[in-house]
Order: structure tokens, then C-alpha cells, then sequence
């Protein structure tokens, strides 16, 4: 048993005890049978099944033999999805940028912070993946990686390092374009230059080693000395760098404006990682579709997804829905949630749904928050879908995953429930807040009705009956009310 | 045989092509994809060669893959393709801006920043509505301006969205010879992080401090540069990035652009170009006119900045003691020494100045055709790009401006931009076309996927084509929406700000309306556009309606008529006293209108009469020539007085409506207490005078005719010889002075033009509380009367049809009962949206609709100030109680409109009407569809 234990990864913070609860088994399997699968690599199966062993997904199907040692999660009436990813979130760093310009020797691994409330709550909204990066705040920016939102460290976290270094067209903060572009082609540059200088000195180490005299000038030099360099010899600064330019790694682009898409693409081209770009593109960016097209790469779009302009002369605003204008040309995006929003645009779900109240398939639509993502992350065989093979890493939702109705009833990672609804004590806590303070509020404007006369016996009576009768959360479907009451028992 | 089958062969291609033409329009014909011609009155080409000419009239330019492929006078059009015909406009090469202002405020650190590119700052994705707006198509990017080199500039194209703008990346290295590169701040880099072996390094100073430096400093970098192919920022510190990009800079051999203004540091650049023996050009150059004939030996060619702040003040000197000498001719002197300069713009203008500039520099005496060379094709051979731009030469990019006329008159404006053959820039026309799925024309027509066109605030065309004028604002609602007229409140008080007066007839209600406040915006933006403003209270004297709009820049526009009712109210209960003040009202009007009726009458008989007599005499005249003014003299006893009045007056008339003071003279005889006497004007007529002597006061008629009757001179001898007075004419009143210089007086002769009385009628007295009567016995305006009971209503109708007079009922409670009545008198009435009938427990219905369907029209009011906003809400209202929504919308249109007889304006979508449109998502009257746009007289609303 390869897998780790996910223990109490979010410190008590009410998802614990259900962590412990989860037993450890020889060969774990799990069946969630009955519900509505949504795979979204292919048809979605009416009342069919997931299996998954040792969290690993070995069968989606309708007909499907249910081992008899499995455990079997009823989710008949419910919906089956893939965990949503966020593939570009500075989520759970304690801060995002450096004040370095240039840190491609950094990793965002040595910032996160496992006990960080994002990672629960994004739990609770049903992503299962986070790409980690550094900020747009930067020229180059640290390497990314991809985690899963439980564990107690950031290596216990990891899906997948070196997912990428970042690299932002855009300048930094009291910058402007051109020192950013200058500082950008400086990097490579240099790089280019450090390694010339390098393999000099290895070829003339070579030399003393061999006890010969130097033969050749500093061009040649260099030249032989390619193939002498180790990865060890490359100092930190450059090593990140090296590994961009040699087509190891890749590298999360972004682009303020559309102005910022053909210098990102010309920097990639240039310096031999067109193949593993990834443009994070702001809202403008649209306006360059037709170059970001070309690249043939999946792309990121930043969560605010309408752009508005008022053309300087008819005074006439313009707004356009951005993934319509991406999805007409057939450019495959993923979706981001509009961090530090609390509103709809703070979820990956609604950012989906939003594209399909703007007319786009609903296919693509639950691609650009599962599929697509996972390709960003190059996790593409791992996550993204329900289909055999893959980490089974699903939500059991109590509806369609874009309807505003539905809840997050379970998250499970790698086979592993990690969270469940009827036990998320802060939920509760929330909607008991408000059920308290309601109750509070109409017990204040009883007293003043019954004036003076009203004895502290009688006060908790109205207040419990308040309560129940509120108790109906404002989303959700039937069923799922005796959950909330049976928690409340406990 | 062959030449039967070719024949044969083309009769079937023609024949084909032919009903190519036929199916697919004429677009089929043409030549080549993309291909058009443009005409013009006048094309300028700024060719160098000799054989063309700078000037084409009657030009043809022919444009093929954004690119032109003839111009000329007798340019051969290729059948088929699309000509536009300019008219009498002008086009011009696209201008070539060959000095900008930076993009960017942020200064680079270093002294010599030679790896900053101009190029990273531009966005491709702008409208660079700006440049564009002044024609220039084509502009040189510099990187700043504050150091010794801010970078590597850059040449780009305008108006063309993403890939091909750019013409050069780095066309030149910028170096700035001024103050401005003087002491530049100290370079620092603090490794990240700082420890044993990455120390923080001491601060690197920058030189140049001094002016003498400046040149110093670059070819000491230039030579450390060139001493090493390749710096590393580990070994070679903060300037390896600068160090390694001016390297690659000397390795291309690159152009050199030196910026400098004055004398002596222009003087020091060409001497830097020419012992280094590198190439390239001045910038700014402002003192270049002291150096010419250095320059002119040098071939440098240089930028000139022309000296004009248009859009700014000039920089204050103030006592700066050796400021910048420049001149407005010093174009005219370089061109006059030989120096090959370009022209532009001052560096703190817009580039979209450089027409002005160079307009100006033509006033300093340099030849147009010069100057535009100077603008066109100099800049693009100096930046190194006229092979692609500069001129309209076959084969050079189709970049042109169209302009209205002159290039260099300050009238001409850029009406259009063509970049690489395309429209790039568009001037502002005011004519606009709103599009709808439906257009409502107000009386009940609904023209599918109908559009309207707008020109001068007014509807030009409506329909389901109209045309779209070249530049014209296109408003398309999409699918669903509704264009309607704008709604108007057929009684509301907007802007009366809870005035609760009931004023007379003769207060004009239109003055209440000053320039449109926040209220109007509110009202307009909820697609109410006009108001039939009456005071709040009302009486049976009777107050005046004045038709305004809700939107509008000016009073003007806000007044649509400012008299359009007389808003009485039938007050008292019974019917015969309730009708009894209004019938007093209205019978003083009656003779009020009638004697002006009569006096129109007979003054049309009279003037009849004068004609025919005219026409008389004219023919008598034929005959024998009599003169046509006949002379009279009127003699007066000669005697020899002595008196305090009598003699010669030289007067001084003066003020009132006389621009400058008049001088003539007075005749006057004392005989009694009875003055006679005559007044004579410089202009040589002459008038008899009359009057009396009371003391030292005199008071004289004089015998003239005047639309105001006789003209009164009443005087004061304050002292011997000298009066002071004044002479009265009507309203008018003129200041009279005058001095005895004649104590005795002869006879009096008075020459006059011959008044005779000619029988003239005379005109009534005005009464302005009886004016607006007129208005409405003629039938121009109507009556605006508010009841409630039946009788009244009864009352009411019999009484103005008694007067013949348009009457339109208000408030009506009881109209259901009157229904037939009203019917049969074809009265309108003015209800509010959602007041119910009078059964309306029983048979909750409102009285709109009870109203319509017996046939009557309704109009909608408000009955308040600004909370006419909620008027479509109201008739919502109406409609969900069973209205019919046509009627409705009628009832908040054309109903109104026919009713206070104002619909030659407005209440419909019809062409000649002003152009007061509301575009809704859906049908008006549905809750769930909102207003997109609203036109008042063809202005946009745009809430505040």
C-alpha cells in the first residue's frame, strides 16, 4: 500500500473525525453506485457505478459486478462528477509574489500552507485539484505544482511537481512594458550567455584533466563543452531556466492585455518551449485569439470573463462574454474562479454555468473546470474524468453540477471520502448562524409584542420552533433535509 | 469557323456572367477580391519622381490587396469593382508621425538604456482613435526622454488590428542630447537574497553630470561595449543587459537618432555623426535654423518640431536667461539652405496635431507642397520606411486621408483614414440608424425587422432598408426589441419643482424651463420624451400648456411648442355656475378674437384697396410722369418775435435705439401758449409740429405716422437757449437736447413726404391675457378642460361645441356614463394610466380601456412632476387590467400628439418627425422588456 494516509489534514477543523472514521484496509475498494455518472469524457449512465480500487478507478459503467469486499456509497438521486481543478491559483501561499523580479529558483512548495482555509473550502466546493503558482506580480516567477487539498505538509499535498515556472508579460507594479520585456529577453539571454561561459569552463576543466593545453578559441570551446555540462553544475539561478529552455518543463504565461499574447508567444518560440506553454489570459486577451489559436495550446482564462469597453468616440459600451469568443474558434480553455470573490464568481461550478447561460455547449463548459484543467497541469491521465485508470478523485452532488441548487454531498480523493456534508461543522455553523440570528430577531420582536408580561421560561420556546422551521437550507433538494437533522442530533 | 466557336464561347461566358450578376449582385464582376476605386476632386500624391505629379484633379486611386495600384486622372476603373465617389474631397497620403510622445511615464534606470524597445509599449490592440483622428497612419515610437539613450525606437503602422503593424522594431538608437539626460540617479542591484558570497554592491554612479559629458559618456560606452561580444550580470554588474544590447546595436549597424534642441548641441551631434562617421538624423531640432547651412553641409537630415502649443499653453521661460530661439519660419529657412528636414508636431502635442503644425510652418513661409512632403514622404525616407509608406504611389501600402477640403486650412477636418486599404478611422457624423425587430410607427403599424434614420434630429427614413450614410452611429436592438415613440404625458408638471401656483393666461409656462437638470434625465431615461407641462392648480380663467421635451442641450431644444392648450377647470358642482365662469372666459375671448378678426378683415380690404389704387396710379404714371411724392409747403406768418421758444433749435436726439446721436434742427413759433413749428433731420424729412407751452414746459406732437401712433416731444427749458427732453415714440423713448442759435424765424416752410390719412384701420389694444384666445378661437391650440361629474361632462361639450372650439376632457370620473356623448363630439380625453372606473368593485376595468373601446381616444398623463418616470410602469398597468396594448401605446404616442395637435412633431415614427425614439428589448408595454436607448430630437440619453 503505496498510499498515504490523508490523516486529520485539516486540524479539527470539523472534517477530522469523519478522516478518522475512514478505515484502513488491505485493498481498498469502493463502489458509488446509483447515481447519475457524469464521466464527462463520455455519455453520462443513468444509475450507473464507479468502482474504485485501491484509489484507483477500475470500472464506470451501468452493469457493473460489485466485488463483494467493496464498500458501497448509495448515491442513487444523486449526480456522480469528477473533481473540479483549479489549474492557476495562489491559494494557500502566504503571500503570492516576491519582491524579486526575477526567482525562477523558487518553489511555491516551500510557501504553502496545508492548514490554510482555502483548502477547505475548496473541499466544500468540489475541487479536488489546485495548480499552485506564484503571482502575476513578477518577470519570472517560481514553479508551480500541482496538489490535492489534504495532507499535512506540502509533499503529502503533491499530485505533481515542477508543473511549470511562471512567467508574467505583464509588468510588475510601478513598471512598465518595455523594462518588463527588456528584464524578460535579459533572462534568456543571460541564461544563454551563463551556459556558454559554463561549458567553457567544463571543456577546459576536461582539458586540465587530461593534462592538455588548450587548443581551440572560446567559441569552440564552448561548443565542445555542451555535452560536458551536468544538471548538477547549473547554479540555481539558471537551473529552472535550463530545464524551460530544454522542453523539461514548461511555463504558466500571463498576458494582461492581447498586447502581451505575441511577445509570450515569441518568447516561447524563441527559447524552445512552444510545445509546453500555457497562456494565462486576461480578459482582453481575447482580442488575439486568432494568434492564440496557432499555438494550438490550451489556455487559461482568468476568472473575470466579461470584458467591457466604451469606444472613445460613440461613448457606446461594449461587452463581450470571453470563453463564446474562444469556444467559436475552437480554442480549448480552462476556467478559473475570480479569487477573493464570495460571490458566484468564487466558484468553478458557476463560472462553468455562466458559460452555458452565454449559449456555449455544456460540454465544453464542464471540460474547461475538469478535462481541459488536467491537460494545463499535465496530469491529463490522472484527473479530469471519470474513466478507468484515473485517481478516483469524484464529488457525489445532490444535483447537476452547474444548477445553483445543488450541494457537494461528498469529495473523494483517490478513493477516499475526504468530506461529507452532513459532517462539515462550519457549514452548519453558517446556516445555524443565521437560522440563531433569525430566531434572535423575531424572539426580540416577540418580546416587544408581549411587552413586560413575558417570562424567561417562555423565551426558548419560540426559538426552537424558529428554528425548525428554517431549518429547510435555501439550496437544496428534498432527502437531504434528514441529513442536516440528524447531524444536528449528534 | 474558329471565329464562330470564340465568339460562340464568349457570348456563353457574357451570358453566364451575366446571370452571375443577376443572382449573386454585382459584387461577382469584380476583378479582383478587395479591389476598389475612390475618387476625388483632388488627390495629392507627394511623389518624388518628377513625372508624377504632386497634385491630381479629378484623381482616381485604385487600391488592390490594400496596396495601390494605379492614381491618377485617367485611371482605367476595372469593371466591376466598387468605386466611391469622394465628391469634392481631398485625399493626402497618410501622414507620417515622426515624433510621439512616450507611452509610458515610467523612467528606465539606466543612463544608457540601450536594451529598452519602443516596440514592447505599443498596443496593436488600441483604436489609436487619436493619431488616427488627425490623419497620420504611420508613427516613430520613442522609448523617453529623460536619458542620454532611452532605448531602441520603433516605426509602426495605426488602425491595423494585430499582426502587421509593425514596420521597424527597432529602427533607430534614441539618444538624447538635453538637460533632461543630465544627472541620472545611481544604479543599484540588491541580490535576492543577500549573503556571504552575493554581497550587496556599492551603488553604481551614472555619469552624464555635465553637457560636456554627454557625448563623453556614449562613445565611452559605446567603446566598452565594443571591447566584449557578450556581458554577464554576474562578472560585468548592472549594466551587462545595457552593455550587451548596445553591442548587438553597433554589430547591426543601426541609425542613430539623436534628439536635441539647441544650437550648440545640434552642432555637437553632427560632429558626433560625422567623426564616427555614423548615420543618421536629428530630432526636435528647434535652434536648427541658427545652424542651417552646418546642417546643410552635413546632409544630416533633420525632425523639426514646429513651435505651436495648440492643445496646451507654451512653456512659461519667465527669466530664463538664453530660452529656446525658435522661429516660425525656420522651415522656410531650411528649406531655403538645402537642409532635407521632416516636419512635426511639438513633442508635448498629440501626433494628431501634425497638420496644424505644418500648416503652421506654411505660415512661415514654406511652400505646401513642401510641407506636405515634409509630413509624408521626408519622414517615412528618414525613418527608413518609404518603401512600404510616405506616398500614393503604385505598388506603396493604400494607407490615405480623406479630408473635407485644403489640408492646411483649419476648417478641414479628417473625415476619413484608410490603413492598408481599410477604413481605420471614420469622422463624426451626426446622423445615426436604430434598428429594431420591430418598429411601432405610433399608430398602429408594426414593420418587422424595420430600422430608422436619424439626420439633424430628425427622421430622415423609416422602413425595412434605409440607408446608412457613410459614418453613421448603427444601433441594433437584436432580436426581439421594439422601437417606439417616445411617450409622452399628456399633463404633468416636470421641472415646476412643486410650484403649486395657478397663474393667469398671461404667464407663459414655457420660461419655467431652463437647461436640463438631473429630474429631466431621470424622466427621459425612462422613455417618457415629452410633457405637456401645465401649472399644478387650475381655474376657470384659465392658464397656459406648453409642450416641452425631456432632453435636450439647450432651452431651445427642450421647447418643443410653447403654447399648445388653455388649461381651464370646470370648478363648481352644478353645472349651470360651473360652466357659467368658463362660458364668461371663454366669451371675452370670443371678442377679444373677433375684434382682431374684423381688424385682419379690414385691413386685408384696405390693403386691397391700396394695391388697386397703387396699381391705378402706376398706370396713370405711364401716361404722364407724376412725381411720386408730392410737395407741399405749409406757410407761416413772418413776424418778429421775441420769446423764450421762438427760433432755430439745434437738437441732438440720442439714445433708445439710435446707435449714435442725431443732430437737426427744430423751427419753432410761440404764438399764445401754442407752439408751431417744424423738425428737421439730418436725413432731409421734415415734420410739422404742435403743441403747447406750459412755463418753461413744452409739449409737442409731432405730425409723423408711426406704427405707434404720433410720436410726443415733451421738453424742459431748463435755461436761456437750452431745453432738455425727450421724444416718445410708443415704447420707445430717445433723448432730446437742444440749443437756440436763431432767435428769429422767418416763415416756416415744411417740406415733407405727403402724409396724407390714409385710412389705414387701426389695430386693437393688446391684452395678454387675451392673446392665447386667439390661439385657440383660431383653432392653432385647443382647450384643456378638467371635470369629473356627468353633467358636467354634458355641460362642458354642448358649451364648446356651442364655440366650435377643440376641446380635450381631463379626469373625466364619470366618463363611462358619457360615453356616447363623447363619442358623438369626438372629444379626446386625458386619464391617468391606472385609475379605475367608477365600478370598479364590480368590474374592476380602468377607464382607459372602458374609454377606448367605446370608441374615444385616451391619452395618458402623469398629473405630477418627475414621477412621470413610472408612466410606462402605469400603463403596464392598464394593459394587465385588460387594455389593449396598441391602444395603450397609442394612448402614450399619437393620441396626445393628435390631441394637442402637435402630432406634425411628434407621437410617431414617420419621416419629418423629430426624432424621439425609445428602443426596448421587447414590446413597450411588457414588464419584462427594458429600455435600451433613448432619443430625444435625435440626442442620445445619457443618464448623469
Amino acid at each position: 500500500m503505496g498510499r498515504r494516509c490523508y490523516g486529520p489534514s485539516l486540524l479539527g477543523w470539523g472534517l477530522m473525525a469523519m478522516v478518522l472514521t475512514a478505515p484502513l484496509q488491505a485493498t481498498e475498494r469502493v463502489a458509488v453506485t446509483g447515481g447519475r455518472v457524469i464521466p464527462v469524457n463520455g455519455e453520462e449512465i443513468e444509475g450507473g457505478t464507479v468502482l474504485i480500487e485501491d484509489g484507483r478507478i477500475q470500472a464506470v459503467g451501468k452493469d457493473i459486478v460489485i466485488p463483494f469486499d467493496a464498500k458501497v456509497i448509495d448515491a442513487s438521486g444523486k449526480v456522480v462528477f469528477p473533481g473540479m481543478i483549479e489549474c492557476h491559483t495562489s491559494m494557500g501561499l502566504d503571500r503570492p509574489n516576491e519582491n524579486a523580479s526575477v526567482a525562477p529558483y523558487l518553489d511555491v512548495a516551500d510557501s504553502v500552507d496545508p492548514s490554510s482555509v482555502g483548502f477547505e473550502e475548496a473541499l466544500r466546493s468540489g475541487v479536488t485539484t489546485l495548480g499552485i503558482s506564484h503571482g502575476n506580480n513578477c518577470v519570472v516567477g517560481a514553479m508551480s505544482r500541482a496538489v490535492r487539498p489534504i495532507g499535512l505538509t506540502a509533499g503529502e499535498m503533491t499530485v505533481k511537481s515542477d508543473t511549470g515556472l511562471k512567467i508574467s508579460m505583464a509588468p510588475r507594479s510601478r513598471s512598465n512594458r518595455m523594462v518588463q520585456m527588456a528584464q524578460l529577453r535579459e533572462v534568456f539571454r543571460d541564461l544563454s550567455e551563463y551556459m556558454g561561459v559554463l561549458a567553457e569552463s567544463k571543456y577546459e576543466e576536461k582539458l586540465k584533466e587530461d593534462d592538455k593545453k588548450i587548443d581551440v578559441g572560446p567559441e569552440e570551446a564552448r561548443n565542445r563543452g555542451k555535452d560536458l555540462v551536468e544538471a548538477d553544475d547549473i547554479d540555481d539561478k539558471h537551473r529552472n531556466l535550463k530545464r524551460l529552455t530544454d522542453g523539461q518543463i514548461g511555463a504558466t504565461v500571463y498576458c494582461g492585455q492581447a498586447m502581451d499574447v505575441a511577445p509570450a508567444i515569441d518568447l516561447a518560440k524563441e527559447n524552445g518551449f512552444s510545445e509546453r506553454l500555457v497562456l494565462v489570459l486576461g480578459t482582453e486577451c481575447y482580442k488575439a485569439v486568432d494568434l492564440i489559436l496557432a499555438t494550438k495550446r490550451p489556455v487559461i482564462l482568468v476568472g473575470n470573463l466579461i470584458h467591457r469597453e466604451r469606444d472613445s468616440f460613440s461613448g457606446d459600451m461594449k461587452e463581450v462574454f470571453v470563453p463564446s469568443v474562444y469556444a467559436k474558434k475552437g480554442v480549448p480553455f480552462a476556467l478559473l474562479s475570480e479569487s477573493r470573490n464570495s460571490l458566484g464568481e468564487g466558484f468553478l461550478w458557476y463560472q462553468a454555468a455562466r458559460c452555458v447561460r452565454n449559449g456555449l455547449d455544456r460540454k465544453r463548459a464542464l471540460e474547461a473546470i475538469t478535462q481541459v484543467p488536467a491537460q494545463v497541469l499535465g496530469l491529463q491521465d490522472r484527473v479530469g474524468s471519470l474513466e478507468p485508470g484515473k485517481d478516483g478523485n469524484l464529488l457525489i452532488l445532490s444535483g447537476d453540477p452547474l444548477d445553483g441548487m445543488s450541494w457537494v454531498e461528498h469529495v473523494m480523493i483517490e478513493g477516499k471520502i475526504v468530506y461529507e456534508r452532513e459532517k462539515d461543522i462550519r457549514l452548519q455553523e453558517l446556516l445555524q448562524g443565521i437560522t440563531r440570528d433569525e430566531a434572535a430577531e423575531s424572539e426580540g420582536e416577540g418580546a416587544a409584542d408581549a411587552g413586560e408580561e413575558k417570562t424567561p421560561e417562555s423565551s426558548p420556546e419560540p426559538e426552537k420552533e424558529k428554528k425548525e422551521s428554517s431549518e429547510t437550507p435555501p439550496k437544496k433538494e428534498g432527502g437531504s433535509n434528514s441529513d442536516l437533522d440528524e447531524s444536528r442530533e449528534e | 469557323m474558329w471565329h464562330a466557336s470564340r465568339c460562340f464561347r464568349q457570348g456563353v461566358v457574357s451570358l453566364v456572367l451575366g446571370l452571375m450578376a443577376v443572382s449573386f449582385g454585382s459584387a461577382v464582376g469584380s476583378a479582383t477580391e478587395g479591389a476598389y476605386a475612390i475618387k476625388a476632386t483632388r488627390i495629392y500624391t507627394a511623389s518624388a519622381s518628377s513625372q508624377a505629379p504632386a497634385v491630381i484633379h479629378d484623381g482616381v486611386l485604385l487600391i488592390e490587396d490594400g496596396k495601390v495600384s494605379a492614381v491618377g486622372s485617367n485611371v482605367e476603373i476595372p469593371d466591376g469593382i466598387p468605386v466611391r465617389d469622394l465628391g469634392t474631397a481631398v485625399i493626402i497620403p497618410g501622414l507620417i508621425g515622426a515624433i510621439s510622445s512616450p507611452n509610458s511615464r515610467v523612467n528606465i534606470p539606466e543612463s544608457v538604456g540601450a536594451q529598452y524597445r519602443a516596440v514592447d509599449s505599443h498596443n496593436p490592440y488600441s483604436s489609436h482613435r487619436d493619431a488616427l483622428g488627425g490623419g497620420v497612419t504611420t508613427l516613430h515610437l520613442s522609448p523617453g526622454r529623460n536619458r542620454l539613450v532611452t532605448g531602441q525606437g520603433a516605426v509602426v503602422k495605426l488602425g491595423t488590428n494585430g499582426g502587421g503593424f509593425v514596420l521597424s522594431a527597432s529602427s533607430d538608437l534614441c539618444i538624447n542630447l538635453s538637460d533632461a539626460a543630465l544627472n541620472p540617479p545611481s544604479l543599484i542591484d540588491i541580490p535576492f537574497p543577500s549573503s556571504w558570497d552575493q554581497e550587496i554592491k556599492r551603488a553604481e554612479r551614472q555619469m552624464p553630470e555635465s553637457r560636456m559629458g554627454m557625448l563623453l559618456e556614449l562613445d565611452r560606452m559605446m567603446q566598452l561595449a565594443a571591447s566584449k561580444e557578450n556581458w554577464l550580470e554576474d562578472e560585468d554588474g548592472v549594466l551587462a543587459p545595457s552593455l550587451s544590447a548596445l553591442r548587438r546595436v553597433l554589430d547591426q549597424r543601426s541609425t542613430y537618432r539623436i534628439e536635441a534642441q539647441e544650437a550648440r548641441d545640434l552642432v555637437a551631434a553632427v560632429r558626433w555623426f560625422e567623426e564616427n562617421g555614423r548615420r543618421g538624423y536629428l530630432a526636435l531640432a528647434d535652434e536648427a535654423h541658427k545652424v542651417a547651412s552646418v546642417l546643410a553641409s552635413s546632409g544630416i537630415p533633420v525632425v523639426l518640431q514646429v513651435d505651436g502649443a495648440f492643445s496646451r499653453t507654451s512653456k512659461s521661460v519667465g527669466h530664463d536667461p538664453d530660452p529656446l530661439d525658435t522661429t516660425p519660419n525656420a522651415a522656410a529657412l531650411l528649406h531655403e539652405k538645402g537642409v532635407r528636414f521632416a516636419l512635426a508636431q511639438n513633442q508635448d502635442e498629440s501626433p494628431r496635431q501634425l497638420l496644424l503644425a505644418a500648416g503652421l510652418a506654411v505660415g512661415g513661409g514654406l511652400d505646401p507642397s513642401v510641407a506636405l512632403a515634409a509630413i509624408t514622404r521626408v519622414p517615412a525616407e528618414i525613418l527608413g520606411v518609404s518603401d512600404r509608406v510616405g506616398s500614393l504611389e503604385p505598388g506603396k501600402d493604400a494607407d490615405f486621408v480623406v479630408l473635407t477640403g485644403d489640408p492646411f486650412a483649419a476648417t478641414t477636418s479628417v473625415y476619413q483614414v484608410y490603413t492598408s486599404g481599410d477604413l481605420s478611422f471614420a469622422g463624426r457624423t451626426h446622423a445615426m440608424v436604430v434598428k429594431a425587430d420591430h418598429v411601432l410607427t405610433g399608430d398602429g403599424t408594426d414593420i418587422r425587422s424595420g430600422a430608422v434614420l436619424i439626420e439633424d434630429g430628425k427622421i430622415a427614413a423609416v422602413g425595412t432598408s434605409v440607408p446608412t450614410p457613410p459614418g453613421a452611429r448603427v444601433v441594433d436592438g437584436g432580436p426581439g426589441s421594439y422601437i417606439s415613440p417616445g411617450f409622452i404625458d399628456a399633463h404633468g408638471h416636470l421641472g415646476l419643482a412643486g410650484d403649486r401656483a395657478t397663474p393667469g393666461t398671461d404667464v407663459p409656462i414655457w420660461r419655467t424651463v431652463a437647461v436640463p437638470r438631473n429630474d429631466f434625465a431621470r424622466v427621459a431615461s425612462s422613455g417618457v420624451t415629452s410633457v405637456m407641462l401645465s401649472p399644478v392648480g387650475a381655474n376657470s380663467k384659465g392658464s397656459q400648456m406648453a409642450a416641452i421635451k425631456t432632453w435636450g442641450s439647450n432651452r431651445d431644444d427642450l421647447i418643443a411648442r410653447k403654447l399648445v392648450a388653455i388649461k381651464f377647470l370646470v370648478k363648481e358642482r352644478d353645472p349651470l355656475f360651473g360652466t357659467g365662469a368658463l362660458d364668461a372666459a371663454l366669451r371675452s375671448g370670443k371678442a377679444y378674437y373677433d375684434k382682431w378678426e374684423k381688424f385682419k378683415k379690414d385691413l386685408a380690404k384696405w390693403e386691397e384697396e391700396e394695391k388697386k389704387k397703387k396699381a391705378d396710379e402706376a398706370n396713370k404714371k405711364d401716361v404722364k410722369k407724376a412725381p411720386e411724392v408730392k410737395k407741399e409747403t405749409v406757410e407761416v406768418d413772418t413776424k418778429t418775435v421775441s420769446d423764450i421758444v421762438s427760433g432755430k433749435w439745434e437738437t441732438v436726439v440720442s439714445g433708445g435705439p439710435i446707435p449714435q446721436p442725431q443732430t437737426g434742427n427744430m423751427y419753432l413759433k410761440l404764438e399764445g401758449s401754442l407752439v408751431s413749428g417744424k423738425f428737421q433731420m439730418p436725413f432731409g424729412e421734415e415734420a410739422e409740429l404742435a403743441g403747447t407751452l406750459d412755463g418753461n414746459k413744452l409739449t409737442l406732437e409731432v405730425d409723423a405716422e408711426t406704427p405707434f401712433g404720433a410720436p410726443t416731444v415733451t421738453a424742459e427749458i431748463d435755461k436761456e437757449d437750452h431745453m432738455i427732453g425727450s421724444i416718445s415714440v410708443g415704447p420707445i423713448s430717445l433723448n432730446l437736447e437742444a440749443t437756440r442759435t436763431e432767435k428769429e424765424v422767418g416763415e416756416i416752410k415744411i417740406t415733407r413726404k405727403k402724409k396724407k390719412k390714409d385710412g389705414r384701420p387701426a389695430a386693437p389694444t393688446v391684452q395678454e391675457a387675451l392673446e392665447p384666445h386667439r390661439d385657440l378661437f383660431s383653432g392653432k391650440i385647443v382647450a384643456f378642460v378638467g371635470v369629473n361629474l356627468l353633467p358636467e361632462i354634458d355641460a362642458v361639450v354642448e358649451l364648446f361645441a356651442r364655440y366650435k372650439l377643440p376641446v380635450v376632457l381631463q379626469n373625466v370620473s364619470e366618463a363611462e356614463k358619457a360615453v356616447e356623448t363623447l363619442k358623438k363630439a369626438g372629444v379626446g380625453v386625458v386619464v391617468s394610466p391606472f385609475s379605475y372606473s367608477y365600478t370598479h368593485v364590480k368590474d374592476p376595468r380602468v377607464k382607459g380601456d372602458v374609454l377606448t373601446r367605446g370608441g374615444i381616444p385616451v391619452a395618458f398623463q402623469s398629473n405630477v412632476g418627475d414621477g412621470v418616470r413610472s408612466l410606462r410602469m402605469n400603463a403596464i398597468l392598464a394593459v394587465k387590467n385588460g387594455m389593449d396594448a396598441t391602444e395603450a401605446l397609442k394612448a402614450l404616442t399619437i393620441y396626445p400628439a393628435k390631441m394637442f395637435k402637435i402630432e406634425d412633431r411628434i407621437g410617431s415614427v414617420a419621416v419629418g418627425r423629430d426624432a424621439d425614439l425609445v428602443l426596448f428589448s421587447g414590446h413597450p408595454l411588457e414588464p419584462t422588456s427594458r429600455v435600451l436607448h433613448v432619443l430625444v430630437s435625435g440626442q442620445e440619453v445619457t443618464k448623469r
